[in-house]
């Protein structure tokens, strides 16, 4: 509002200074007060934008900080486990980039409107009295610039929208390319790949440019009709000062103002592509806002906890699928006892690993129920639920950072006893404490810089040191050789006096060690019991001993 | 790790070797700064006009003459018409050129570090690298658009409208001088000095929040069940306060210079009155070039608006050139040889006492052992041996130290490792699965590879009943960590990949992996016969029956 009148104000005194020096002849000093207060007016302005500026920044950053703050938090509620799984690529662009562009929306084109509302109407305002001619061309030419505005502003939305997705594209393809270079180098398409990334750089600087083109039309349009409207604001002005029809001090003033007049207009104008960016961006926020969980976890349950020195679960006609046309698990019925080791055996793909997303609470079971000490386990907070389990997958995530801060991601505060002692039962310390710089070694995204099979065992490290009722281990043994495995087997029968561990394996060893066998097949249970009784009752399962047992028997 | 040469480059010299990226285009470059010209000069000089043709225009009504108003007002419009088009067309060719010059940019950087994959680049986050690629190049395009343009146009700009002013008069053009340089350079020159640190960082900083967020994501399942959730989200929320924070900063340094512009201008204006009102008392000069001139030193600043942007940009864009400088000027650990032969005379392979270690780890010590053409051998040994590292080898992806790999006659060294590499097909350990159908991941071991192809291979790998019990098949999307795939079955889909690739060297490691006895026993049998003709080298960690073994 101030800075509306300000600019009139500039104006009006500029003029009034010229009229003064080309018309009454005035001497400098005569218009020295004048000059000062012009000085002043520009200070005014400056400090007044200076104060705007800092105002709507500050205004947008504390909208994209939550905005991130909230995003994150959705995808971490939705967890690692739901429908149509996009490239994480996509979702690391929508957290940063499509948040980044909102910005824009605030400081640009939000304070453009809010400007666009108050200064042009002040200055008509003040203009009418003055002279209503150029006030007339100022007043008509204004809504026809809004008007081609909005008209291309339609056509930027879908150019922005397709902008939008294809560097979520991109971003997807490039991350997915980095990490998968080495593969990409043996099939020798690592230097195809740069024909790829051209091809998708290219889609998307022509996306770019499209939107950039729509943009540059709408301001040159902006541009043309305010240079038509000031040109001929000048002319008639200049025809009536010859013909004496008016002061030139009117004349003067209109002519200056004419130009912010139009300057706040286009303004809005230019920043309007600001908006449809953010709108454009606003439509990748959304579809990461609509993921789907498969999980239906309260997250107002309050129901308390108490696991003492028994843990009990219990699945009662459990079934799940992840989408409608199959169903990863057709009831289930299992008592899994406390203290005990729980082997669940099958061909791939036949829902053990199901099973386990299901005790760490990633997805919810469609049907049935989990009860862990006679109460159903989606009463509980998952939180605390979490926190009572520990987990090993099948590709355990390494992060970049020393082996010491990937095994203590399980503890925090675990001292060095405590994580020697998981590393020992993991069989990971000896290879560890050879190393140059023992825990503190440097190790790469996903565990590079380790052998394959070292990272799973650093993995299992992680899982020994939490110290919960409920460990799910998945395949703890996979990549191992026999020794690693003993050992590592030696590790889990000590813990198996004060925790409930749930595996999926393959090992015999593994498998003998349980109390409690489980056949998957499937989506079904085939059978359970220890292994000496299905080695009685089962042929099936004997048969599938039978191999197991060859293999480690060198 | 760093690169210490990169990083001891001075700005200067930093910027000269960014602005030579940019050489080539230096027509365009051109043609952008000349309409940019015309822009700025069509807009002061339409201002100028008006102002002259008002302020004579009145004039004449006082003194009840006429005067010619057809050119003065003919020039209102032509100069108006020029703005609006040259302006339009300096932004389409600026961009557009640009645009291009980024696409250009990506894919030679690309080239570039995909030489240092793996050894060079494991040593960065993926998001980092990724950052690097979109993100600093994306900043590359300030150099030319947001600093060397503008910055052109504001010399020569404010270079005419001094010696404009000078026509008038000496002092004024002292003024304009002044005014021009402190608003548009010397202000901007000492903020950048305050700016250059937050600048910097701002790349930094989202670099950082690209590569937590992206473990955010892949390592989800970790972070919520070991209750790390909430110490990565802080860790997040960190980064984004603090990148947000920076780009309020930057954001003000740049509005404390717009805003002293305008008081320079104010200034400039009122004392551009002072010098010119005198003379038009004593008659030096006509009463109705004073409205002009003041209109005219008003409008000039137009010639130094880029540059409170260009210098406010120029931190951050020197350090996003500085990064991606850091890995374009990283040494790939296998040198490429100088004379690469071109044939290779025969496939056995052989291993003379090669020893090998990863910089401080020693991992191989004269190891040797030799896979003749179309034989089979297994690798077997304890987890952390080294039996990778042979792949390693093997595939150029590291150089060994001493000793000497052959394959025919020749050293390894002696060709080129592409070359080598399309000879020689490997079932990594890592199961790298791309986030594409299935068909396409298995197609980019053979491009033009017929459905039967791909039938044999899953067959042998014993994946086939599985993808063709799927409802898409082949069709079916892998996601990024291939979670609709168990393990066991990822592993035999890297294998039939494997397989179909036309390669005279097959490399399986631990193949078997989650497959029972038997069914490794059929598997291998199964590739073994499909491949009669290739060498093949399995790695195990235990005994294989049937073939040699060798063990580490
Ligand atoms: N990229 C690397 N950088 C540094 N050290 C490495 C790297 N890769 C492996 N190592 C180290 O080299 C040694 C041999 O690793 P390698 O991967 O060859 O073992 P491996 O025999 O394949 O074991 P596994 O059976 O567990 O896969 C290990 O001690 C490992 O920690
Ligand atoms: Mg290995």
């Amino acid at each position: 509002m101030l800075s509306g009148f300000l600019v009139i104000y500039q104006a009006w005194i500029l003029a009034s200074i010229l009229n003064s020096v080309i018309f009454k002849n005035a001497s400098l000093d005569e218009i020295k007060n004048e000059l000062l207060i012009l000085i002043v007016v520009f200070i005014f302005k400056a400090i007044l934008t200076l104060l705007s500026n800092t105002f709507a920044h500050k205004f947008a950053s504390n909208i994209k900080i939550k905005l991130r703050d909230n995003l994150l938090r959705h995808l971490q509620k939705v967890g690692p486990i739901y429908p149509n799984k996009k490239h994480s690529g996509s979702d690391v662009n929508t957290l940063i980039d499509a948040v980044e562009s909102i910005e824009k929306y605030y400081t640009l084109y939000m304070p453009s409107v809010v400007f666009v509302a108050v200064i042009p109407i002040a200055i008509l305002i003040v203009a009418f009295p003055i002279d209503w001619i150029s006030s007339l061309i100022l007043l008509v030419t204004a809504p026809v610039i809004v008007f081609f505005m909005i008209l291309i502003g339609k056509g930027a939305q879908k150019l922005n929208q397709k902008q939008w997705r294809q560097l979520s594209r991109l971003s997807s393809h490039f991350i997915d390319a980095l990490q998968g270079l080495p593969t990409l180098k043996i099939f020798n398409g690592a230097k195809k790949e740069a024909l790829i990334i051209k091809r998708l750089a290219n889609e998307y600087k022509d996306r770019t440019m499209s939107v950039l083109k729509v943009a540059f039309l709408s301001s040159l349009l902006l541009e043309f009709f305010s240079s038509v409207g000031i040109a001929m604001v000048a002319v008639t002005i200049g025809f009536r000062l010859m013909y004496g029809q008016m002061e030139f001090i009117d004349g003067m003033f209109l002519l200056l103002i004419a130009p912010e007049f139009y300057m706040y207009i286009r303004n809005m104008g230019s920043s309007y592509h600001a908006r449809m960016e953010g709108i454009g961006a606003a439509e990748q926020i959304l579809e990461l806002v609509e993921k789907k969980s498969l999980n239906n976890f309260d997250s107002t349950n309050k129901t308390k906890l108490e696991i003492g020195d028994t843990l009990e679960i219990e699945f009662r006609d459990v079934k799940f699928s992840y989408d409608k046309n199959q169903e990863a698990l057709k009831g289930i019925n299992l008592k899994i006892k406390p203290n005990q080791m729980t082997v669940f055996i099958g061909k791939s793909g036949s829902g053990k690993s199901t099973i386990a997303n299901l005790l760490l609470g990633f997805i919810t079971p469609t049907s049935g129920k989990i009860l862990i000490n006679g109460k159903s386990l989606s009463e509980f907070s998952l939180e605390e639920w979490r926190q009572k389990v520990a987990w090993m997958p099948q590709f355990a995530h390494l992060f970049k950072g020393t082996i010491k801060e990937n095994i203590k991601l399980a503890k925090q505060d675990a001292s060095e006893e405590e994580l020697k002692e998981a590393s020992k039962f993991a069989n990971c310390d000896e290879f560890i404490s050879r190393l140059p710089n023992g825990y503190d070694t440097l190790i790469g995204e996903k565990g590079s810089g380790l052998s394959g099979g070292q990272r799973q065992r650093v993995a299992l490290a992680r899982a020994f040191l939490k110290e919960v009722p409920l460990l799910v281990l998945d395949e703890p043994t996979a990549s191992l050789d026999k020794k690693s495995e003993e050992f590592i087997e030696a590790g889990i029968e000590k813990l198996k006096q004060s925790r409930t561990i749930v595996a999926i394996a393959h090992r015999l060893h593994t498998i003998k060690m349980a109390e409690q066998v489980v056949i998957i097949n499937d989506g079904k249970i085939l059978d359970s019991g220890s292994h000496s009784e299905l080695m009685k009752s089962n042929e099936f399962y004997k048969e599938l001993i039978k191999r197991y047992y060859e293999k480690f028997t060198i | 790790m760093k690169n210490l040469q990169s990083n001891k480059q001075t700005n200067l010299a930093l910027f000269l070797r960014l602005s030579k990226l940019f050489l080539p285009h230096w027509k365009l470059i051109s043609a952008g700064v000349f309409l940019s010209l015309i822009t700025v000069l069509a807009s002061v000089s339409l201002l100028s006009l008006s102002s002259w043709f008002l302020a004579s225009m009145a004039v004449a009504g006082v003194a009840k003459t006429t005067m010619n108003y057809f050119t003065p007002s003919a020039g209102i419009r032509m100069f108006a018409l020029t703005r609006a088009v040259s302006r339009y067309l300096e932004r389409l060719i600026n961009h557009n050129a640009t645009l291009k010059i980024l696409v250009d940019l990506r894919v030679w950087f690309y080239r570039k570090i995909e030489p240092l994959a793996p050894a060079v680049l494991q040593k960065y986050h993926s998001a980092d690298i990724f950052s690097r690629i979109k993100a600093d190049i994306d900043t590359l395009e300030n150099v030319y658009v947001r600093i060397i343009v503008p910055t052109l146009t504001a010399l020569i700009a404010g270079g005419l409208f001094v010696y404009f002013a000078s026509l008038y008069s000496a002092k004024l053009a002292l003024i304009e001088a002044l005014g021009l340089s402190l608003g548009g350079f010397i202000i901007p020159f000492i903020l950048l000095k305050l700016s250059q640190k937050s600048g910097r960082e701002i790349i930094k900083t989202s670099a950082k929040l690209r590569e937590y967020t992206l473990d955010n994501i892949q390592g989800l399942g970790e972070l919520l069940v070991y209750g790390a959730i909430d110490r990565q989200t802080k860790k997040i929320d960190e980064q984004s306060k603090k990148l947000a924070k920076l780009q309020e900063k930057m954001a003000l340094y740049n509005s404390l210079s717009q805003a002293f512009l305008m008081i320079v201008i104010g200034v400039s204006v009122v004392l551009s009155l002072a010098i010119v009102i005198p003379l038009v008392e004593q008659e030096s000069m006509p009463a109705v070039n004073v409205a002009m001139l003041a209109i005219f030193v008003l409008g000039s600043f137009e010639a130094v608006s880029g540059m409170s942007q260009a210098f406010n940009l120029l931190p951050q864009t020197l350090m996003a050139g500085r990064r991606v400088f850091e890995l374009i000027d990283a040494k790939p650990t296998v040198v490429e040889p100088k004379n690469p032969i071109k044939k290779i005379d025969s496939f056995d392979l052989a291993f003379k006492s090669v020893t090998f270690s990863y910089e401080d780890r020693v991992v191989l010590q004269n190891f040797s052992f030799e896979l003749k053409e179309g034989e089979k051998i297994a690798i077997v040994g304890r987890s952390g041996k080294g039996k990778s590292t042979i792949v390693n080898l093997i595939a150029r992806f590291y150089d060994f130290a001493s000793g000497e790999i052959t394959i025919g006659k020749h050293s390894i060294r002696e060709y080129e490792s592409d070359f080598l590499r399309e000879h020689i097909s490997i079932a990594t350990q890592e199961n790298q699965i791309f986030n594409k159908t299935i068909r396409d991941n298995l197609l980019l071991a053979k491009e033009n590879a017929t459905d039967t192809e791909l039938k044999e291979v899953c067959q042998a790998a014993q994946i086939y009943d599985y993808i063709s019990s799927l409802p898409n098949g082949f069709d079916t999307w892998m996601d990024e960590l291939g979670s609709n795939f168990s393990g066991g079955q990822k592993r035999r889909l890297v294998v039939a990949r494997a397989l179909l690739k036309p390669a005279k060297i097959l490399i399986l490691d631990e193949p078997a992996e989650g497959l029972d006895k038997d069914g490794e026993k059929r598997m291998l049998r199964e590739i073994f016969d499909y491949k009669k003709s290739t060498s093949i080298l399995v790695i195990s960690h235990s005994k294989i029956e049937g073939i040699r073994e060798l063990i580490i």
